[in-house]
């Protein structure tokens, strides 16, 4: 800032003036880019920040999808008693796996924390839904057929080939 | 200088001569079979238990679509020493096993050797087939034989030098190569016979369970205590008790019951479905009788807890 004063104190003012504006300017412009920068840095830190959540929110669904694998082969093996509301409890926990699997899984939780999720399943999206959507039929098919320990079993089976068959070519191997 | 010279050349040239005679590929002779009527359906037994689908069947990029009864061969298996490219075992005539011998199996399944004289690579595990009983692996070569022929050649592996010296084999089994059939250990029962015999015969459970050394010859003090997967991918667990206790699948114990229906569903007793490599595995043991994946896992949880070598840290 530069305040010159002289004989032509209204000229040079001015000009004074005029260079202290554009300073003012400049100043109020990198205000605004730090500004912009941190919001986008906010905004990118956010979605990284969501993109680990995914990966947490359907390492979660899994835990108690194998919880309720547990209770149903306990179920069949006779370890349990058989109990009809227990199978609806189990067969609406895969169910809602199968409803909420197609978003879990965004470009950016490729990687992350823990993630066993294989990058087949961005290299086979086409394949990755269908097997999705055969698991949802299967458990559906084995809600409506289940009414009895035996028909359990068979439900329990055949939805329980279509976790393996993910297992297989979309979860990688432990490491 | 010159005499040292002269004596240099012959000692060497003695090394070459005594190491060709070594590495003769052994050979079990026709004569050697005494007269036996095939079990085509215990050839298919073992067929399921030896998993030759897995590797010698035609491959599908969906391995639910395999056909197992066409081993026309082609599946790509990538090891440090190079890739090998999985032959062709149909009864094909040209392309196949279609012209081979009784005796030409077993020699290959026995002694690693083809039929015309030259070693196969222990990609093939004959390291485990050489324990199988002899009119076991007879009922297996009548099984094939009653498979679809599958023209077509495979490409032929692709190793790095000195790996793609045949001969060289010869040394390896020298060192390596030295099991012969199953004896049981009559101590024992005869349900943990059959498992010890499968597990480590035909199953051949410790080729992937197992720690290599740098020839890729499995350390037998740490014999399915876990390793690196030999196709590139991952870890395989630990199965002996010290293993399974601490397993990738949580900390909890498996009992025989728990092994026997793994064994067929790939379904862990926490609930969890194994997949990976094990998924193709449970392909073929799930075809067993209940009897011998009992007796299977009765042998596997008996096997004394051995340490391996730990998995590689996980960057957090």
């Amino acid at each position: 800032m530069s305040t010159a004063l002289g004989t032509d104190a209204g000229g040079v003012v001015f000009l004074g003036a005029l260079s202290v504006n554009q300073e003012e300017d400049h100043n109020m412009i990198r205000k605004l880019l730090v500004v912009i920068a941190i919001m986008m840095l906010g905004v990118t830190a956010a979605s990284a920040q969501s993109c680990q959540d995914v990966i947490n929110t359907r390492q979660t669904l899994m835990k108690k999808s194998i919880a309720m694998a547990r209770l149903a082969a306990s179920m069949i093996k006779g370890d349990v008693p058989f109990d009809l509301a227990k199978t609806k409890e189990i067969f609406a926990a895969f169910a809602n796996d199968a409803s909420q699997l197609p978003s879990l899984f965004p470009e950016c939780s490729k990687t992350g924390d823990h993630t066993r999720a294989s990058a087949a399943i961005w290299e086979h999206p086409a394949d990755f839904k269908a097997r999705i959507a055969k698991f949802a039929a299967d458990i559906k098919a084995a809600q409506d057929s289940t009414k009895d320990l035996d028909t359990f079993k068979a439900g329990f089976q055949s939805i329980g080939k279509n976790c393996n068959s993910c297992h297989e070519t979309y979860r990688l191997a432990p490491s | 200088m010159r005499r040292l010279a002269i004596a240099a050349a012959a000692a060497i040239a003695a090394c070459a001569v005594a190491l060709w005679i070594l590495t003769i590929p052994a050979v079990v002779p026709a004569s050697a079979l005494p007269h036996y009527v095939p079990g085509v359906e215990n050839g298919r037994t073992m067929f399921n238990a030896g998993g030759c689908a897995s590797c010698h069947a035609v491959p599908n990029e969906d391995p639910d679509k395999v056909d197992r009864t066409r081993l026309g061969g082609g599946l790509a298996l990538k090891t440090p020493f190079g890739t090998f490219d999985v032959p062709n075992i149909s009864p094909d005539p040209q392309d196949g096993i279609g012209r081979w011998s009784e005796a030409n199996f077993v020699t290959a399944l026995w002694k690693g050797t083809a039929p015309d004289g030259t070693n196969l690579y222990p990609e093939f595990p004959y390291t485990s087939f050489q324990y199988m009983r002899l009119d076991d692996v007879r009922d297996l070569f009548a099984y094939l034989k009653t498979l679809p022929p599958v023209p077509g050649k495979v490409r032929g592996h692709d190793l790095k030098f000195p790996f793609d010296i045949r001969r060289l084999v010869g040394l390896w089994k020298l060192l390596f190569l030295h099991g012969g059939p199953f004896v049981p250990d009559p101590s024992k029962s005869a349900q943990w016979n059959r498992g010890a015999y499968l597990v480590n015969g035909p199953a051949h459970c410790a080729e992937c369970h197992s720690p290599r050394n740098a020839l890729g010859a499995i350390i037998e003090s740490e014999r399915f205590a876990g390793g690196p997967s030999p196709d590139g991918n991952g870890w395989v667990p630990n199965i002996t008790p010290a293993g399974l206790s601490h397993s990738p699948f949580g900390d909890f114990q498996w009992s025989e019951q728990d092994m026997t229906s793994f064994l067929g569903d790939d379904m862990t007793p926490s609930g969890d479905f194994a997949g990976a490599a094990m998924a193709e595995v449970i392909r073929n043991t799930s075809l067993l009788s209940h009897d011998d994946r009992a007796a299977m896992a009765n042998y596997i949880l008996s096997l004394p807890p051995r340490q391996g070598p730990a998995p590689p840290k996980k960057a957090e």
